[in-house]
This record gives C-alpha cells, structure tokens and sequence, in this order.
C-alpha cells in the first residue's frame, strides 16, 4: 500500500457520519455492521471496482468526507434497490446515497448527467421530451396525445433554489 | 373503478408499448383510466440533487389528483416509490413559496395539502 491509500487520522470529520444521519434518507447510516451483503449484490460493483458500498459506508464511518463528497462513485449507485432489499441491518443504502449526493451538490460537486436531467426537468417538466413527432405515433396507436411542457416544475425547482444550479454550473 | 393514470416520464417517451398493453388491460378489467394534463415528473430524478424539491414535485402530482378527486394508478416503479415521498414527515416542512404555487394552480388551501399528506401516511 502507497502513501496514496493511507488514511490520516487527523484529516478525518467524525461528525461525518452525523451530519449523513440528520439528512433525509441517510438515518440509518449507523445501523451498518459492514457484512458486505449490498457489495455481494449490487450489479453495479459486478460492472466495476470503482463502485463499492460497503466500501463507501466505511468510508463515511470513519469521517473521510472530502474524499467520499468530491467522489465520482457516489453517482454510480443506479438505485435498484438489491442492497435495500438484502441488507440485514434495513441500513437503506439506496436511501443514504441520495443523502450523500444532496450534500454533495451543496458542497458544489455534480455529476453533469444529473445536471443534463434537472434541464430537462426545469424547461419541459419530463426527462423525455414528448413532441408532435411522439404525438403522431401515439395517436397512430390509438393513444391519447401528451402536453409537451409543464411549467409548474421549474417553478418548483426555483422556489427550492435549485435552478440556480443549472446557471452556475452552466449545465447543458 | 376510476383510476387517474399516471406515466411519469419513462413510459410516455420510451414505452409506448407499455402504456398500449396497461391500456387494454385496464380494459377488460373495466378500470377507466383518466389522463391528467397537468402530471408532470414524479420528482424521482431530482431526489439525487435536493430531496426537498422531489418531495415538492411529488407533492404537487398528488395535488393534482386530488384536484380531479382521482387516485393515482402509476405504471413505472420509480414514479411509483417517488409519489409516497410525499407523506414522509420531511414533506411537512415545504418552502412556503411552493405551498403558494400549489395553491394558486390548484385551488387547494394549505391544510387540505397537509392533511391529504398525514392521511396518506397513516395508511401507509
């Protein structure tokens, strides 16, 4: 192990994994006896290494704050919910990811695939744009048509002071 | 049995043949389904960035339903998760400004969004 895997002692946040338990979804944070059941099933970590839960659990446990909130991994989790299902301990893992990335956006760090989603969301009101072109093949199939806009979600998103995201970060 | 029939945004874009079968499904079950113009995102998208905003998102497609006085019927699991964020006890808790958009568009008073919220969760 190089210098690079040491963790300094000094450097860690202790209150780490309180401030992860006082934000909503990451209440059980604490629960966790790290038994290693989400890693044994999670399609992601079969996919890559990069992505470990029981890893980033530990991770959080023992403060390393910077390294987990600065962290492209944290955006992996694809929320399917096997850990949740599986963990003996009901830690909610899917749950505390979402905690994780909330307080990762407030410390400034996006995933610009996350940002691309919350633009689309704010101008149109879907992730999927539903135009004429998809109105025609609904009506072919004899399906109602679908309004292409709804306006009260970017209101929403800026009553939250979300959209603010999107004009700092430039999002696309 | 009269069900307001909520896509979200997965099935209305990329699922057509979903919606076609939950269609005729629905059908010879005799469920009518009632399309709602005024359903937008679940909010599950955004749970990533701000839980708050999910939560409003979701707050705001239950007020719509309620609005119509229809149940919802979702096809898409994370819709389907995303809706009852809704009634945690965080939802109490909104930006007075969204409780102000909900109201206005809707005609709904802030106690009937509260206690539409607790009565959710107490089923639950």
């Amino acid at each position: 192990m190089g210098d690079k895997n040491r963790i300094v002692v000094s450097e860690l946040d202790p209150k780490f994994k309180d401030e992860i338990a006082n934000t909503p979804g990451g209440e059980h944070i604490k629960r966790c006896f790290l038994c290693g059941t989400c890693s044994a099933g999670c399609p992601v970590h079969e996919l890559s290494d990069e992505y470990n839960p029981r890893k980033i659990i530990r991770m959080i446990l023992l403060g390393m704050r910077d390294k987990v909130l600065s962290s492209d991994f944290v955006w992996l989790c694809s929320t399917c919910y096997t850990c949740r299902e599986r963990c003996p301990q009901d830690v909610k893992l899917s749950d505390i990811m979402t905690a994780v990335r909330n307080i990762a956006v407030k410390e400034g760090h996006i995933h610009p695939s996350y940002l691309a989603q919350l633009s689309s969301i704010n101008t149109q009101g879907k992730l999927h744009e539903i135009d004429d072109f998809d109105n025609r093949r609904r009506e072919r199939v004899g399906l109602p048509p679908l309004p292409s806009t709804n306006e009260d979600s970017g209101k929403i998103l800026n009553a939250c002071g979300v959209s603010k995201l999107l004009a700092s970060q430039g999002g696309s | 049995m009269k069900y307001a029939i909520f896509l979200g945004c997965t099935v209305a874009g990329r699922a057509r043949h979903y919606e076609m079968a939950v269609s005729k499904v629905a059908e010879r079950l005799g469920i009518e389904l009632v399309y709602l113009d005024d359903f937008a995102c679940c909010g599950f998208p955004v749970r990533s960035i701000d839980f708050l905003s999910a939560v409003c998102l979701a707050a705001r497609n239950l007020s719509v339903a309620e609005a119509a006085g229809l149940n919802i019927a979702t096809l898409c699991s994370a819709c389907t998760a995303s809706l009852p964020f809704a009634c945690l006890p965080s939802a109490y808790i909104l930006h007075p400004s969204i409780f102000l958009t909900l109201r206005h568009s809707y005609n709904l008073t802030l106690p009937t969004i509260s206690v539409k919220l607790i009565t959710l969760q107490q089923e639950d």
